[in-house]
């Protein structure tokens, strides 16, 4: 198996393994229980926070608030904010549809929802959006990295100019494709909240973070106990959140040597599958995307069409076009990422992780290129 | 709930010597349904043309709509029963206005009496009963109103009962389960074939469906659909299957050595000659398609023809003159219509040529055809042994075979 979609999910670590089958049978305890092995775990967890704030350059200011997954965090963020009829919020069309879909929401009750403009080359358009005064602005919720294309969005660039203008505009950022990637130093950032995930590190699944400055006043969605600042009520999943930990930890440290490897094997793609396959296109450059997230397009077979014959073949990848080659709308988030609505239906996203090798990317190279070749051979539109 | 069922059966009248037969196929279903829906023993018992089917618990809404999708079936009303007293009746429709959260204004009766031993015809029947109705229930105000009534009271009288109700459901009509054949269904994701389905489910015909899934050149989300419309499809029958044949690499194996323009027609061939041989091994009898006369290119009438020529099995083709519209009409009652409307890929129009052939060359397709009949027969058994199997309760469950 090959499996090229490490955007959607990863294989978990062999160290989160051993933390989560270790944890899950002594630590079974009630972290909120008044006995001393609740207690004990209390303080496991609270280290663990301040690690995690360590890891990512806070010194002081925020709290970790675990979450059960990243689309919980965007939402407890977005929908916990006090934003009221009138207020405007700001958004990317070309943005997960955990931070879409509850801004959505928040249209309906009246609130004015802005959407950024992207340039050209898909990044975010900063000349239109420093005409805006930034005035009536709650929020800007914004993925660090795109999860499509793997676009690094310019957040620091952008936040230090919006709180010039605007000192009490909440900044969120979602930095589930980012964190553990590519270099983030929150110390020198204003950005209010963010968002981590388990599973796209390495993790487990079912647990989540999110960052966020302690002055800032969140609505709960769960009540309960009171558990987590009494953001998010639950018993504390204990050994997720070590687990977690684990695998979060050695994605930090390993980020450099990681960063190198997907470099190389995301140059070594660009160059030769051209060489096979001379139609493909690669819509965004090296230089403005993650290097775990590649974006490509065949303008002749429709990408649902090749996914499945990759998969046939045991070689995994993603397409986020429709379900269906009859269905004809265009995808909101290429558009707005400036892809020509005519190739909307064959883009394909391959994304990879600390354990892809050179040797995986060949044989994908060479089986996507003879299949490609198959198609066109007889003709399949 | 009611506690008793009038079960009207269709077109047995048309029987002869063959109608104990009819009766026990149409018995047995409606036994099947009613213990699935019910739970529980339901005596049934046969009453001239019809079934009285109790139930202890009082039977619900659910078992009596499964009836109606029962084929051979005129009606299905629920019923409140008394003595052969006409006396009798009055209170029992007393009962059944009083229970109705909106008491109709106008009303008229209607009886049938097979108990020709009975003092009164029919005519003198609904008379009096109606003339009681307006004397003795004055407070509900109803009105006579033999055109177009609100409110139907019908009046069964049998040799021991008088059946009562003001409710009827009707039923599809036509002849039992499994008493007209076996036959292979070819199933796309489109209006068409649903349609031809159930109508063949109304002339009693047990039904094994096939599907040709052209996996990886279409996605899981055609079979979804296909499932979805077995799941209704198969209500109508007591237990079918599905099979599921894998399809896409004998299409591209076809691609690869037909003429372009020939491809719909060559793969049209090829499906019907993998019906003809599921039919062969199922021992069914028959072939059904959605066949439309005209209404693409593959159905002109001279690729319908030359294709015949070439199946060695009898092709049913129940909407061969059928209009759209008139397809569409029956996929809404049957509740298929939105299933077929959702989008799905279609492996045919994505491999088919710009100018697909309307007048086809005998000479080369027949000619083809025989050249590659044992190549193409072999691979045909191949893909009918690595076929999916899907068994379809009464209810419409799908359980995965094989």
């Amino acid at each position: 198996m090959i499996y090229l979609d490490y955007a959607a999910s990863s294989p978990v670590k062999e160290a989160a393994i051993k933390v989560l089958m270790h944890s899950t049978v002594n630590d079974f305890a009630n972290p909120s229980s008044n006995h001393q092995l609740g207690l004990d775990l209390t303080n496991k967890i609270n280290l663990i926070r301040e690690k995690m704030l360590n890891l990512l350059g806070i010194k002081r200011g925020y709290r970790v608030i675990f979450v059960s997954s990243a689309t919980e965090a965007n939402n407890l963020v977005i929908r916990g904010l006090a934003i009221k009829k009138g207020d405007h919020i700001l958004i990317s069309p070309t943005d997960h549809p955990s931070i879409k879909v509850p801004s959505y929401q928040l249209m309906k009750d009246g609130v004015n929802v802005d959407a950024l403009e992207h340039d050209g080359e898909g990044l975010i358009d900063e000349k239109h959006l420093f005409a805006k005064t930034f005035l009536k602005e709650k929020l800007l919720a914004l993925s660090y990295v795109n999860n499509q294309s793997g676009h690094i969005f310019q957040i620091d660039d952008i936040v230090k100019k919006i709180k010039e203008h605007n000192k009490s505009i909440h900044i969120h950022v979602d930095g589930v494709q980012a964190v553990g990637k590519i270099n983030i130093n929150m110390r020198d950032m204003q950005i209010d909240s963010l968002t981590i995930s388990s599973h796209k590190m390495g993790g487990p699944k079912g647990i989540a973070a999110l960052i966020v400055k302690e002055n800032v006043d969140l609505n709960p969605m769960i009540l309960g106990g009171g558990q987590e600042y009494s953001l998010r009520s639950s018993t504390l999943a204990a050994p997720l959140i070590f687990a977690f930990f684990a695998a979060f930890s050695e994605a930090m440290e390993k980020q450099d040597e990681f960063n190198l490897k997907l470099s190389n094997l995301k140059d070594y793609i660009m160059e030769n599958l051209p060489k096979h396959c001379p139609e493909v296109i690669f819509p965004f450059s090296k230089a403005i995307t993650s290097h775990h997230i590649l974006m490509m397009i065949f303008p002749s077979i429709k990408s649902d069409i090749l996914i499945r014959h990759l998969e046939m073949k045991k070689i995994y990848l993603s397409t986020s076009s429709a379900c269906s080659s009859k269905n004809n709308k265009d995808n909101e988030v290429f558009t707005h990422l400036k892809i020509k609505s005519v190739y909307h239906q064959n883009v394909i996203r391959l994304s990879m992780g600390d354990e892809t090798t050179l040797d995986e990317i060949q044989t994908f190279i060479r089986e996507i290129s003879l299949i490609h070749q198959d198609l066109i051979g007889i003709g399949v539109k | 709930m009611y506690k008793l069922l009038v079960v009207s059966i269709d077109e047995l009248w048309l029987k002869g010597k063959n109608r104990p037969a009819y009766f026990r196929a149409i018995k047995k279903h409606v036994v099947d349904v009613l213990t699935h829906y019910q739970d529980e023993l339901i005596p049934i018992k046969n009453e001239e043309q019809r079934l009285i089917c109790t139930s202890e618990k009082g039977f619900t809404e659910e078992a009596i709509l499964a009836l109606q999708k029962v084929p051979g079936l005129h009606s299905i009303q629920p019923s409140r029963a008394v003595e052969l007293d006409l006396e009798k009746i009055i209170d029992e429709v007393d009962l059944e206005l009083s229970s109705m959260s909106e008491v109709p204004k106008t009303f008229k009766v209607i009886t049938k009496r097979t108990n020709k031993r009975f003092p009164h015809n029919s005519m003198e029947i609904s008379r009096y009963i109606g003339h009681l109705i307006l004397k003795k229930l004055s407070k509900y105000k109803l009105v006579v109103d033999v055109h177009k009534p609100q409110l139907v009271v019908s009046l069964k009288v049998s040799d021991q009962h008088i059946y009562i109700a003001t409710k009827t459901y009707p039923g599809i009509g036509g002849q039992p389960f499994n008493t007209s054949g076996h036959l292979i269904t070819l199933l796309s994701g489109g209006f068409d074939s649903p349609v031809a389905s159930f109508l063949m489910n109304k002339r009693g015909c047990r039904q094994t469906y096939l599907f040709f899934y052209a996996y990886p050149f279409v996605g899981q989300n055609v079979l979804d659909k296909i499932l979805k419309l077995v799941g209704i499809l198969g209500q109508y029958q007591n237990g079918s299957k599905l099979y599921v044949l894998p399809f896409g690499e004998f299409q591209k194996e076809l691609t690869d050595h037909i003429k372009p323009d020939y491809r719909t027609l060559c793969f049209r061939k090829y499906m019907l000659e993998a019906a003809a041989l599921l039919k062969s091994r199922l021992k069914a009898d028959a072939i059904i398609t959605g066949d439309v006369l005209s209404q693409v290119s593959s159905q002109t009438i001279g690729n319908l023809a030359i294709v015949d020529q070439l199946t060695p099995a009898m092709v049913l083709r129940p909407l061969i003159g059928f209009n759209k519209s008139e397809i569409i009409e029956i996929s809404r009652k049957i509740n298929t219509h939105d299933i077929s409307t959702i989008p799905h890929d279609d492996a045919c129009a994505m491999f088919a040529p710009k100018h697909p052939v309307l007048r086809p060359d005998p000479e080369y397709f027949l000619s083809f055809a025989k050249e590659n009949q044992a190549k193409y027969e072999g691979l045909l058994n191949q893909v009918l042994d690595q076929a999916g199997i899907y068994q379809i309760s009464i209810d419409g469950k799908i359980n995965q075979l094989k």
